[in-house]
């Protein structure tokens, strides 16, 4: 009797307080003990791959800008690189660091956001508004520069929109350092106290050898002794002049993925110090041609992973092919090993740890239509057996 | 216990802070100064050059004629206040500010002025070319404009019985590479594009040829009886109005009467004699009814 | 401190052992920069390749993605592996491309020699309508269960987009 399946199927729907974007985990459950999770994703899917091919470069680095809200520089500064390997045009140096600078800004600023919502999953609000407080500097400072808070249309095809002041880089070499100390403050509570300690040490584990396997990336890989980071082995913009350390841990835990991202903190900080001291003279952009025929490959790491875009152009003004792969796409075989053998009331801490945004996974295709094409699913249809349901 | 732990003296020294709440409307927004609010556009400052709208991701930005010239007229719903507009603008007519409060009930609040000032460069006496006008009584139909025209927007068409150039003003770069190269300055360009631009009248006048009684050759007849199929005819010509295809078992021409220029190198090089030269189109073309 | 061990002395060595022992299989193998290197082979050869790699660094490499181009005018798919071995003196990005005809798409799966492709050969399967032979568990992905059949929107000839846009 005790042989029968006694497993509860939990779902875990998409409107849920716990998680903040729509997605659906359906868990069986034994007892407390998660056994099995089936993940199912697409809520926000918008289909840009598709529109892609029908926009020029002038206009689509602002669709690849708005695939991610919080990590939109990673997208831009991808798909720039992509375009200009194809088209075969170079960017000034002075473009590079300054590109390297609101990449990192932007690190800071989605890693501070991803701790205080931790913390607010784990209950623990006090810590949320914390450091929500201080990445207010962040956020100034990123306004200052760009001229919005988070989306920053910075980068363009060709090098920067926007020269940086001599009064703006004073103000950062003044505030920067500050929010150094505070962050060395929040490192040391994280390492020592037992409110935040014990309820992420030796939870969600996965090893070494499973993670490579699965093909996790970022920080998540990183908790678990991968020492692999794009900015390290396929070096972009200015990253092979500028020195920095690649952050692991080797516990495998949600407490070591948590603390690779307090590190990489750190040192973005450190790069932005070096790169401002650093900054060499000239123009900030070229002008790109509008039609040409090649292929681009363009990679960076995104404050959550790898982040790749591929473009493929064939002598028109539109590109033939534009793949997008996104670091939370990559990551959800993990998460799924991640959640067997731990109690149910650990499930968001797991699912936090991976710093999920799954706007950025579901970007692809259109579910708009029009009739009148043989092809063309006419919108009816659609609207008439989903509805139906 | 033997020391306190790190999180409580962090709660106790923010006890006694100030509050880090911003009451935003009873309180002045804190805004820096490269904020992206909403652009304005002078129109007094504008040479009409179309780079804010060619940039524009998200098409909010349109030329349209009003009274008399092209002006930007600026959708603010459309608008992602991304700036590139004002980045690009060489003429500086775009200006950006921090308006971010930006909601109303109406919505012409926000397109366009009520009077259009004149260009900057009309003050100097300078002359802005806008649209090309095509003057069919003065044409001749040697098809030389639509040779040197480098993005085809003037391209061959068969119309009232004559061979003549339509224009499509959407792809024109106003090179004037066809105004120069024009024997008869039947093609001239004005500073007033039209409300309704079409590529061709409706009706068209009679060729100067006609008129003067000269006989203009209009077509190329093949006697496909006495044609043997050697392709030389095809090879010589130089606008490649002659194709071969396969017909019936064998190679036959194909002409195409908007590419050929008349120049009688088929003619000469053809050794059986089948080509002959007509002077009005072929049945199915002419003009419908003789004009006085 | 700083690790800048940009040496990537050993990435052609790497290619031309990779190269030889698959003499027959390798069709070009192309250098767009010294760390990304572009190999065509034969089709249905790539199970070999990838566990070629994955039994040599067990431990410093990964699969990055799947992804398929749809050539119309030449009437077949180009599927393209993309692995990443990072290892002491090798840092390499391999992209290994097969073409696959058009009306016939069916390729062996590779989720036993690494599990991580579950979801990329899903994803590919709902756009591209490519069916990958002895997949656990092959049903769509991102779209809705009551998508019709038969239709891949990512194919050329499947338009899914308003024909004009809308001027005003």
């Amino acid at each position: 009797m005790k042989n029968m399946s006694s497993l509860i199927s939990l779902v875990v729907g998409p409107q849920h307080p716990a998680l903040h974007e729509p997605e659906r985990f359906v868990f069986k459950i034994e007892g407390e003990t998660i056994v099995d999770v089936e993940p199912r994703l697409g809520y926000v899917h918008r289909g840009i791959e598709k529109l892609m091919e029908t926009k020029e470069h002038t206009e689509a680095i602002y669709l690849a800008e708005r695939v991610c809200g919080i990590c939109n520089v990673a997208h831009t500064l991808s798909f720039g690189e992509a375009i200009e390997e194809a088209a075969g045009i170079e960017v000034p140096s002075r473009a590079k660091y300054l590109r390297v600078i609101i990449h990192e800004l932007n690190r800071i600023h989605s890693h501070l956001l991803l701790l205080g919502v931790a913390a607010e999953l784990m209950g623990f609000e006090t810590l949320f508004m914390l450091i929500w407080r201080d990445r207010e500097i962040v956020m100034k400072l990123v306004e200052d520069l760009t001229g919005n808070r988070v989306i920053s249309s910075l980068v363009i095809v060709g090098g920067v929109s926007r020269d940086i002041s001599l009064e703006l880089i004073h103000k950062m070499k003044k505030h920067l350092p500050k929010l150094y100390e505070r962050v060395k403050q929040y490192k040391k509570m994280m390492e020592e106290d037992p409110t935040f300690t014990a309820r992420t040490v030796n939870v969600g584990y996965l090893s070494k050898s499973k993670m490579l396997e699965l093909g996790g990336v970022g920080p998540t890989a990183r908790g678990s002794s991968v020492k692999m980071d794009v900015r390290d082995f396929d070096p972009y913009e200015a990253y092979d002049e500028i020195p920095f350390n690649v952050a692991v841990y080797d516990e495998g835990d949600s407490w070591a993925r948590f603390m690779v991202r307090v590190d990489e903190v750190l040192e973005a900080i450190n790069i932005i110090l070096y790169a401002l001291d650093h900054l060499p003279q000239g123009p900030i952009r070229v002008i790109p041609p509008r039609a040409f025929e090649g292929e681009g490959f363009g990679r960076v790491e995104a404050p959550r992973g790898e982040v790749f875009h591929h473009t493929i152009w064939r002598g028109e003004s539109k590109p033939w092919r534009h793949r997008i792969r996104t670091p939370t796409y990559a990551n959800i075989p993990a998460v799924c090993e991640m959640f067997k053998g731990y109690h149910l009331a650990d499930a968001p801490v797991i699912l936090g740890s991976i710093d999920p945004c799954f706007s950025c996974t579901d970007r692809l295709y259109v579910v708009d239509a029009k009739t009148g094409k043989e092809k063309v699913i006419p919108y009816w249809y659609i609207r008439k057996k989903y509805w139906k349901r | 216990m033997t020391k306190i732990p790190s999180l409580i003296k962090e709660v106790l020294v923010n006890v006694f802070k100030k509050p880090a709440t911003h009451m935003y409307p009873f309180e002045k927004p804190d805004i820096s100064e490269g904020f992206r609010g909403r652009p304005y556009f002078l129109w007094e400052r504008c040479v009409e050059c179309g780079i804010c709208e060619y940039v524009c991701p998200t098409f909010a930005i349109k030329l349209k004629w009003t009274e008399g010239r092209h002006v930007p007229w600026y959708d603010m719903s459309r608008c992602c206040f991304c700036h590139i507009c004002i980045y690009n603008c060489p003429s500086n007519a775009i200006l950006p500010s921090k308006d971010f409060e930006l909601s109303s009930y109406t919505r012409h609040v926000y397109e366009g002025l009520p009077k259009v000032p004149p260009a900057p460069f009309e003050s100097t006496g300078i002359y802005k070319p806008r649209y090309i006008n095509i003057d069919y009584s003065h044409c001749v139909e040697c098809r030389l404009c639509a040779d040197v025209c480098p993005t085809n927007a003037i391209t061959m068409t068969i119309k009232d019985g004559r061979v003549v150039p339509q224009y499509d003003a959407d792809i024109c770069i106003l090179c004037h590479k066809c105004v120069d190269i024009c024997p008869t300055e039947a093609i001239s360009s004005t500073t007033e594009f039209p409300k309704k631009p079409e590529k061709i009248p409706k009706e068209l006048p009679l060729s100067p040829l006609e008129k003067a009684g000269l006989i203009r050759h209009r077509t190329i007849l093949f006697d496909r009886n006495i044609c043997t199929g050697c392709t030389l005819c095809a090879k010589v010509c130089p606008t490649e109005a002659i194709v071969m295809k396969e017909i019936g078992g064998r190679l036959q021409p194909i002409y195409d009467i908007r590419k050929c220029i008349f120049c009688g190198q088929c003619y000469e090089v053809c050794p059986v004699n089948a080509i002959s030269f007509e002077p009005d189109l072929p049945p199915g073309l002419r003009r419908k009814k003789p004009k006085q | 401190m700083a690790q800048k061990s940009l040496s990537i002395s050993d990435n052609e060595k790497l290619v031309d052992e990779l190269a030889s022992t698959f003499k027959d299989k390798v069709l070009s193998v192309d250098w767009t920069t010294p760390r990304r290197v572009y190999i065509k082979i034969v089709t249905h050869a790539h199970r070999d390749l990838i566990k070629w790699i994955r039994e040599k660094f067990p431990n410093s490499s990964y699969l990055v993605s799947i992804d398929t181009i749809d050539f119309i005018d030449k009437g077949e798919f180009e599927i393209r592996y993309k692995m990443q071995v990072v290892h002491n003196n090798i840092k390499l990005t391999l992209t290994i491309a097969m073409n696959v005809a058009r009306d016939y798409p069916r390729v062996k799966t590779i989720t036993d020699i690494v599990p991580g492709a579950v979801l990329y050969e899903r994803e590919n399967y709902e756009m591209f309508g490519i069916i990958f032979e002895e997949h656990p568990n092959l049903a769509k992905f991102f779209l809705p269960e009551t998508w019709p059949e038969g239709i891949y929107p990512l194919r050329k000839d499947v338009s899914v987009i308003r024909k004009k846009p809308k001027v005003w």
